[in-house]
């Protein structure tokens, strides 16, 4: 209860900020009032709802859950769906003509900016001019280009692949990234092909190189719906394009991880490179990492990425026990991590106490271990540790331990040649794990607790929650009730918590905070203190007291459950 | 299985795109997935076979054939018994990195007894496609004393064949080995003829 008081005080303090943040209590009456016409309608949705979950009890999995909602809401969902897709042509229709708009706006810019080149330097008129006569030709050569790699090379395994600036797909992606060094070379673009967009790739490279000769730094562009950001880390140039709704901040840290990604690969000396030979293409360098890339992105959607931590997996800490005592007989002079980990979460990790490593670098190798194409054999790989040592390189040793449950051991090492005798200490964990039965243990529980919902907790209203344990940067989340089951709706969720946690994080003053928001959607319940983020969402119809209520179940949850949540001693060697 | 120590080791060089990996997943898992991706740092596998009445348990190191890999596969091919180094026979930029490679080999590990693997051969309709001459290929194995084999993983044509060769070569200069050093302790006068002999009889089986 203590808490709870502490909480109310809290609101009543920063009552203030969070009125700057979100809205006031008069506005969330005057909602819903508002409200109350559509309550009527969404009762009778409610009590279908309800109907349904008893229904829904049965269902543990979510796929059959979902098929099963989609045979139940048909109709609805139909008509929804139509709804969407009108209103989608019309966005589209929106979007098109601002596009046209921008670029007729950027067209103007360039040209300003061109003409202000001209003045200054007469060459690059030149080159500039006989560019914009041979693009045709360019294209085509391009083309042809492109066709031979695919051809000779392999094919990039890319969705979207085809896709040119002249596509309407590639126009009506949300959001774009994009890599490219100080000389204009591609080094990663998320879609579309390289050579597609080469006329595109001018365009950053042009703002950013003139704004440095103003002795400036580009930082972001807004256009309307789209926000531009730049980062510019040494020879490379990092562009995201976002029509979603986040911070230039955020959309900055997105940048910084990509940036890593590429340390990551060729560490901080492959991109100095750049400085001596400015039109190396890294690309050669990188070849076969761009999936790397594309799912670092993918995973910028993920309750972990959002709150800044490691997302450790449910399990008896018996269990974890044992495991940590496995990853701690591994003896290697050389040994710096172990790791044992799965696609969703990190089961344990072992270090050693001199440099222990940090979220940024855990989030990259959890990235990289998670490639289907490791699976079926061991694995030794040099690669770079950002945070831990931008300089060097480490050497991993991953084998999938749990080829169905996807349990994977990862062993970072300093030695280059100590593949085998990694190899033998990872026999030996796997003999100890096997022998008493743990990995049958964690791989059941996996079974068990991956389609654990919210739902299991019996809290009312309740539809989705994380927590993050701000002393070891840990957080647990749970499987998402309704709506959020759905993928638009989850992505609307994601970017919920980016903006309500990047807005509470801003003033780092005030150390107890809480928040709340009403939408039409969804109520969001958020607190932050010493100690942990915590960030609940609710029915849209719930009172406010009983929101607090519903937070606080959480918490006593967590509370009760924490053992087994988070590992709370990191192991060392 | 995993417990095996390796009895022999071997790793696949080359280009990138050559197809190193889907060479080894022919031979292991005897499959061919034409949506094989590019392979990053390197893959490890062992199998076993059986050769007369020998078990001989091979580890293979499956390399990526990136330049960002080049500096590094030095710890791949360190100690290696046998190299197989691979080169496309429809391109001939893979036929000159190959090169590149055999100097790196014979120069670091000078135990390592290399291998040429010519592969895609399912893509020649005829023998116009080839954009590797055969005469040049072959000039250039006689010169460096390799063999040289030509294999196409797609339609598993003379994939097992490379490999037995491989392994059958590897048990007759170890017993060799074992015979000159028997041969060597009976009688120290027999073992200048013994070392004058050993290259030629190791003419036929390269390095």
């Amino acid at each position: 209860m203590t808490t709870l008081n502490e909480q109310q005080i809290n609101e009543n303090k920063d009552s203030e900020n969070t009125s700057s943040l979100g809205i006031n209590k008069d506005q969330i009456q005057e909602e819903k009032k508002e409200n109350e016409n559509e309550k009527q309608e969404e009762e009778k949705q409610e009590k279908k709802k309800e109907i349904e979950k008893e229904n829904i009890n049965n269902r543990e999995i979510e796929k059959e859950n979902e098929e099963q909602e989609k045979g139940n809401h048909e109709n609805e969902k139909e008509e929804q769906e139509e709804e969407k897709q009108e209103e989608e042509k019309k966005e589209e229709k929106q979007e098109e003509q601002e596009k046209e708009e921008e670029e007729k706006e950027k067209e103007k810019e360039e040209e300003e900016k061109e003409e202000e080149e001209k003045e200054k330097e007469e060459e690059e008129e030149e080159d500039l001019s006989s560019v914009q006569v041979g693009e045709e030709d360019l294209k085509k050569k391009a083309e042809n280009f492109n066709q031979q790699i695919s051809q000779f090379r392999g094919r990039r395994y890319q969705k979207h692949e085809e896709e040119g600036i002249h596509d309407e797909k590639w126009r009506n992606h949300k959001k774009h990234y994009l890599v490219l060094t100080q000389a204009g070379k591609p080094i990663y673009t998320r879609y579309g092909s390289d050579s597609k967009l080469s006329s595109f790739i001018c365009v950053p490279q042009a703002l950013v190189a003139f704004v440095i000769d103003l002795g400036d730094e580009i930082k972001c562009l807004k256009a309307d719906k789209h926000n531009i950001v730049f980062d510019i880390r040494g020879p490379i140039i990092l562009v995201c394009v976002s029509k979603l709704d986040e911070s230039t901040e955020q959309i900055k840290k997105q940048l910084k991880y990509l940036h890593s990604q590429i340390i990551f690969f060729l560490s901080i000396r492959g991109t100095e490179m750049l400085n001596d030979r400015p039109h190396l293409d890294l690309r050669s360098y990188l070849g076969g990492t761009t999936k790397f890339f594309d799912s670092l992105i993918h995973r910028m959607n993920s309750y972990d990425f959002i709150t800044d931590s490691i997302k450790y997996l449910k399990l008896k800490p018996s269990i974890r026990e044992k495991v940590a005592s496995a990853l701690r007989e591994t003896k290697f002079k050389f040994l710096r991590f172990a790791i044992l980990l799965t696609d969703s979460g990190i089961i344990h990790l072992t270090q050693t106490k001199k440099k222990p490593i940090s979220t940024h670098d855990l989030f990259l190798l959890q990235n990289f271990s998670q490639d289907p194409a490791f699976r079926p054999n061991e694995i030794w790989s040099p690669l770079c540790l950002p945070d831990y040592n931008s300089k060097a390189f480490v050497h991993a040793y991953l084998n999938y331990i749990d080829k169905k449950q996807k349990i994977c051991l990862l062993l970072i090492s300093l030695d280059p040649t100590g593949f085998m005798d990694l190899k033998t200490q990872s026999e030996k964990v796997v003999k100890t794990l096997t022998q008493d039965g743990t990995l049958d243990k964690i791989s059941h529980t996996l079974e068990k607790t991956e389609s654990l919902s919210v739902k299991s907790l019996k809290i009312k209203k309740l539809r989705h929650f994380i927590y993050k344990n701000r002393e070891n940067n840990q957080c647990f989340t749970m499987k998402p009730a309704l709506p959020y089951t759905l993928k638009s709706e989850r992505k609307r969720l994601y970017t919920l918590y980016k903006t309500t946690r990047s807005g509470l994080l801003l003033d780092s003053k005030i150390q107890n905070k809480q928040y709340s928001s009403t939408s039409e959607k969804e109520v969001l319940i958020a607190t932050i203190t010493d100690d942990y983020e915590l960030y609940t969402v609710f029915h849209p119809l719930i009172s406010k007291n009983e929101a607090i209520e519903g937070e606080v179940q959480v918490l006593n949850w967590i509370k009760k459950n924490e053992e087994s949540l988070f590992s709370h001693n990191i192991q060392f060697w | 299985m995993q417990n095996q120590n390796v009895d022999m080791k071997i790793v696949l060089l080359g280009s990138s795109y050559v197809g190193k990996t889907c060479l080894v997943d022919r031979f292991i898992n005897d499959r061919f997935d034409s949506s094989t991706q590019q392979t990053v740092g390197a893959a490890f596998l062992t199998k076993i076979i059986n050769t007369n009445d020998n078990k001989l348990v091979l580890g293979i190191w499956d390399t990526a054939g990136q330049e960002r890999f080049e500096s590094m596969s030095k710890m791949y091919y360190r100690k290696a018994n046998a190299a197989i180094i691979c080169y496309d026979v429809t391109d001939y930029d893979s036929f000159k990195k190959l090169q590149y490679w055999v100097d790196e080999v014979r120069e670091n590990e000078k135990n390592c007894v290399i291998y040429f693997c010519g592969t895609k051969i399912d893509l020649l309709e005829d023998e116009s496609d080839r954009t590797v001459p055969m005469e040049e290929i072959e000039k250039y194995a006689d010169k460096m004393q390799i063999t040289l084999f030509e294999t196409s993983s797609k339609l598993n044509k003379n994939v097992n064949n490379l490999f037995l060769k491989i392994s059958h070569n590897f048990i007759k200069k170890k017993n060799q080995k074992l015979n000159s050093k028997k041969m060597g302790n009976k009688n120290s006068t027999i073992n200048i003829k013994n070392g004058k002999n050993q290259p030629n009889d190791e003419k036929g089986i390269c390095c």
